[in-house]
């Protein structure tokens, strides 16, 4: 294999991780098909099976990557969390946790989880002498709050009888203040 | 089909059976993707009955959905988990899933019944910031709700990182999580409670 070779098929290759995390983010796994992958990345149906046993292979895969790609992408390699007003816009972060979350069969249990991990190791150098305790409940706390917030406020504030266009400023505020509150307990800016 | 094999019979077998598999269904797919088809089938009935009954999907799915947030607020026949214990909701995973995937696909509208113990915690806190106004306690109750769904709903991402390297950290950080959840509700200081701060509800900033 040539080094241009190499290249484009690298990025065929990545091109299909990206294209499963786009699709995973909006439906469920078990409704995509390898076809649906090869369009959204826009690469040949075949290249699928060159690179992977299965579409389900392929998805599982990226999976593994997602918590890296976090870091990386939305992170800056693990130099600062995620930005609370974008995570609570992307897709990419709720939606594919959630449609992973439902479908079962995705996780190992001991697997390492790098986002949880960069957002801990930041939270033990801005609070080096802090109680393990809090900084793991805290990060769990920002990670779990940022991630049901796209999927549950409208459900829940429709239930409360609050009017979304109205309310929509107050309660929004209200909720960044919580995870300032979170950051602030433990040192850090949100 | 019906659970006993036999096929529903009469209008309100028919319907209770078109109801209980729209609450089965619901629990496993979006509502865009159960079809009128779907339900009749997982019913046991014809499909032309949907329609008959109902009117069509919509109106059995809305049914079905609120069978299964009336099966979480009545909680279990042996009592061992109340509607009321801190995220109660991972004990009715179905009505989670169900309320989880109608949100992502952008149906809630189309499904949404009132949650079952949102007024009980509303009451709750109430009683314990008689000086706030009626918004904020809403407001706050809602953001409660969010961290106890959503605790419930990531379950299996986020505990076993919690506990990889230290049994004793998942008991430890589940106490914090119900002083979290108590703090939101109420209104109080969350970054505290993470701490392990049990403040009263008198001590709120802002609630003057």
């Amino acid at each position: 294999m040539n080094a241009s070779t190499a290249v484009e098929a690298s990025t065929s290759r990545d091109a299909l991780i990206d294209a499963a995390i786009v699709l995973m983010s909006r439906r469920s796994p078990s409704t995509i098909s390898g076809r649906d992958l090869a369009a959204e990345a826009g690469v040949n149906y075949g290249l699928v099976h060159y690179y992977f046993e299965s579409a389900r292979d392929l998805m599982a895969e990226a999976r593994r990557l997602h918590g890296a790609w976090i870091v990386d992408n939305l992170m800056a390699g693990g130099t600062r969390p995620v930005d609370s007003e974008s995570a609570l816009e992307d897709r990419r972060i709720f939606g594919f946790t959630a449609h992973v979350a439902l479908e079962g069969g995705f996780w190992d249990a001991d697997e390492p989880r790098p986002a949880l991990d960069a957002l801990l190791d930041l939270v033990r150098g801005s609070d080096p002498d802090g109680d393990p305790v809090h900084h793991r409940a805290t990060v769990a706390a920002v990670t779990l709050l940022l991630l049901g917030w796209p999927i549950f406020v409208e459900h829940n504030a429709r239930g409360l009888g609050l009017d979304p266009e109205a309310d929509g400023e107050a309660i929004r505020s209200r909720f960044l203040g919580v995870l300032r509150s979170l950051y602030s307990s433990v040192g850090m800016e949100a | 089909m019906a659970a006993d094999g036999v096929a529903p019979r009469g209008s309100a077998e028919v319907r209770e059976a078109l109801i209980a598999a729209a609450a089965r269904l619901l629990g496993a797919a979006p509502p865009d993707r159960i079809s009128g088809r779907a339900l009749a089938e997982e019913a046991g009935v014809n499909y032309g009955l949907v329609h008959h009954y109902f009117g069509g999907k919509h109106a059995v799915l809305r049914e079905g959905f609120t069978r299964l947030a009336e099966a979480y607020a009545g909680g279990p026949d042996d009592g061992s988990w109340v509607v009321t214990d801190p995220f109660s909701m991972r004990h009715r995973p179905d009505y989670l899933r169900a309320l989880a995937f109608a949100s992502l696909s952008g149906e809630i509208d189309e499904v949404h019944v009132s949650h079952p113990t949102i007024e009980a915690a509303l009451d709750r806190a109430r009683g314990a910031r008689d000086s706030v106004d009626e918004t904020t306690v809403r407001i706050d109750v809602g953001i409660a709700t969010v961290f106890h769904l959503s605790r419930c709903l990531f379950e299996n991402v986020v505990d076993p990182w919690i506990g990889h390297d230290d049994p004793e950290m998942s008991k430890a950080v589940e106490e914090r999580f119900v002083l979290i959840l108590r703090a939101l509700t109420l209104g109080m200081d969350p970054g505290a409670a993470a701490g392990g701060r049990r403040d009263r509800p008198g001590d709120v900033a802002g609630s003057a």
